[in-house]
């Protein structure tokens, strides 16, 4: 057989998994919207997700609505959705940053990004600003600044110096936020702890939709320039033998990554394992392929996120754990089993 | 014949960009490249030879002078076009992930990629192509990384070639080979060179290779070219001594009738004397 019929094999089997994976993520969903103190059956959440898909469309003003459909569509579906995306620009930027920094142990918290997003936040919760999510993205772009400025003294960003660089801001602002709660009130480090343990946040459909399409369009824009990502990880010469204007491509990737980690973060605090396993488990399935990995990464980052933050919000219903503590909880063992199942795959 | 390759005055130097010119590695350098022809390109290690291969393919950029390619300046060429044009063969990689001998190869055909990025058919069959000159076709679908250095070597080499390039760079080619590997790649490089009319430029240390292969060696030190000349020119006891400061016995491969280096070690030389 040719190496296209190889290839196209490949590719029939990636397409036939993301369908596979998108009814997975449906699926999902919809158990996730049915659980909770307030059983609602699953043909009763389709039929209120039908109801409010038509009257959305057709119908102007909102009528009286029963507990059931408050629970669905002000309470978990939003939840649903926020945790889908977060899970999506979560995996997405771990598996863009183990490509970028030829790291499998990447993640999307190492170049210092998020912990710059979580310091701004902190100050936010401290002086009881309303603006937390501005405060985080400002923080995340500011610490992205910072590293990058650092890195890219010696005249180009190498990925040593990147890591580097991002450790040591990773580091500094890690004691920074310890500072800040030291000093803080008791009622605003009760809230700053439960928040740095990441949580899922229910959020109005406007702030939503808005978060949906900065997460979606950043994606669209990461898998369409995905090749590059594979280049990238042969090695910065390499790609540039390649073809590939590396410099412009790592300014690229940095912008986008710090837009979707300063959005998982501002929203959701530091939820922890998602970026580093999902890549693999993609990888796993699909190949390293970036063109493959990065929807998929996507698809399943959503999927383990839901799941994740449906069973912190039912365990110990009524109230909750956060999710952070779930993902790593979880993630940790099914790391090592992965890695002892496939260690050829982890290199 | 106008030269496809032309070095006009190139300076370069790692860190400090302004550090006086006896310090520098590469210093005035000038040279010219035919079309067609294997160029080998030899000298002491440190001389620079491996910073020629990066500023050739654009990977690093000179601090004076300009190279051309055809009566373009290198400079001035999109990172996509040079890759193009040239081609390099790297010593050895390090991937971090798992990626198939095909998608390696496929990746040569970056700088062909449509808006979209995907490979079109045409793409395909260049890979294919490659895949059957390089003798990789049942490697196809192995791990990258789980191959042994020849093949791996092999893998890299298609993958140049299906870049399509007019020039192939090649840095220490046999470095990490058995002899069967070494002739192996040469002698498909060689073939593919005459068969497409590619340049080739070779950087070695292995002045026996260079006398078997190349129409043309030119000698780098103190970051200039030396001397440069056809191999039974250059490969001299002399000129040898004066580059690697080491003293040798040139003679010639009954073979090929190639000049061949061989080294006077100090074992050899008390050996001698003892005998005497």
């Amino acid at each position: 057989m040719g190496v296209g019929g190889f290839h196209a094999q490949r590719i029939s089997r990636w397409r036939w998994g993301m369908i596979g994976l998108l009814c997975l993520m449906g699926l999902v969903a919809l158990g996730a919207m049915c659980m909770g103190t307030v059983r609602v059956s699953v043909i009763e959440v389709i039929h209120i997700l039908w109801q409010a898909i038509l009257q959305s469309l057709w119908v102007e003003g909102i009528e009286t609505m029963s507990t059931n459909e408050i629970v669905v569509l002000e309470l978990r579906g939003p939840r649903v959705l926020m945790a889908m995306l977060v899970g999506m620009a979560l995996a997405v930027t771990g598996a863009t940053f183990q490509s970028m920094l030829r790291n499998p142990l990447a993640d999307p918290y190492l170049l210092g990004i998020a912990s710059g997003a979580a310091c701004g936040a902190v100050i936010a919760l401290m002086l009881g600003w309303p603006l937390l999510p501005l405060a985080a993205f400002a923080g995340a772009l500011l610490s992205a600044a910072i590293v990058v400025s650092i890195a890219h003294r010696s005249g180009s960003m190498h990925p040593h110096t990147l890591v580097l660089a991002g450790v040591v801001v990773n580091a500094f602002l890690a004691s920074v936020i310890a500072v800040l709660i030291v000093f803080s009130s008791a009622d605003a480090t009760r809230g700053i702890v439960f928040w740095l343990m990441g949580n899922v946040s229910t959020q109005r459909l406007a702030i939503l939709s808005m978060i949906a399409i900065c997460v979606i369009g950043s994606m669209a824009l990461l898998f369409w320039k995905a090749r590059n990502l594979d280049l990238l990880a042969q090695g910065e010469s390499v790609a540039k033998q390649l073809g590939l204007e590396v410099e412009g491509y790592k300014w690229f990737l940095l912008v986008i990554t710090s837009l979707l980690i300063g959005i998982a973060v501002a929203y959701n605090g530091l939820i922890g394992f998602v970026g580093l396993i999902v890549p693999h488990i993609g990888r796993f399935l699909f190949g390293a392929d970036n063109r493959f990995l990065i929807p998929v990464a996507a698809l399943i980052g959503a999927i383990v996120m839901t799941v994740a933050d449906t069973i912190a919000r039912t365990i110990i219903a009524p109230s909750e754990l956060p999710v952070g503590a779930i993902t790593a909880l979880a993630g940790g063992p099914f790391f090592l089993l992965l890695l002892r199942r496939a260690r050829h795959s982890f290199t | 014949m106008k030269p496809i390759i032309r070095v006009e005055r190139v300076g370069f130097n790692y860190g400090l960009r302004n550090v006086s010119s006896e310090s520098c590695l590469l210093d005035n350098l000038t040279f010219q490249v035919l079309p067609g022809e294997i160029l080998g390109i030899i000298g002491p290690n440190g001389c620079g030879k491996s910073t020629l291969i990066n500023l050739l393919s654009k990977v690093l950029t000179p601090h004076a002078g300009e190279i051309f390619i055809h009566a373009q300046a290198l400079a001035k060429m999109k990172q996509q076009d040079v890759a193009r044009a040239i081609a390099v063969l790297p010593q050895d990689i390090s991937v971090s992930f798992h990626y198939s001998v095909e998608e390696m190869v496929l990746m040569g055909r970056a700088p062909y990629r449509n808006r979209l990025g995907w490979e079109t058919n045409a793409d395909y069959e260049v890979a294919e192509e490659v895949l059957d000159l390089t003798c990789m076709r049942d490697f196809a679908e192995r791990w990258f990384l789980e191959l042994s250095g020849g093949e791996r070597c092999r893998a890299l080499l298609a993958r140049a070639l299906a870049q399509r390039p007019e020039i192939l760079l090649l840095d220490e080619p046999t470095a990490n080979l058995d002899l069967q590997y070494q002739t192996q790649i040469l002698d498909m490089i060689a073939g593919f060179a005459r068969k497409h009319g590619s340049t080739v430029c070779i950087v070695t240390h292995d002045l026996n290779l260079v006398g078997e292969y190349c129409d043309r060696v030119a000698v780098l030190k103190d970051g200039r070219v030396y001397r440069e000349g056809s191999p039974a020119e250059i490969i001299q006891a002399k000129t040898i001594a004066d580059v690697y400061n080491t003293q040798v016995h040139v003679g010639t491969n009954p073979h090929s009738g190639a000049p061949h280096v061989f080294l006077k070690s100090d074992r050899a030389e008390q050996t001698l004397r003892s005998g005497d």
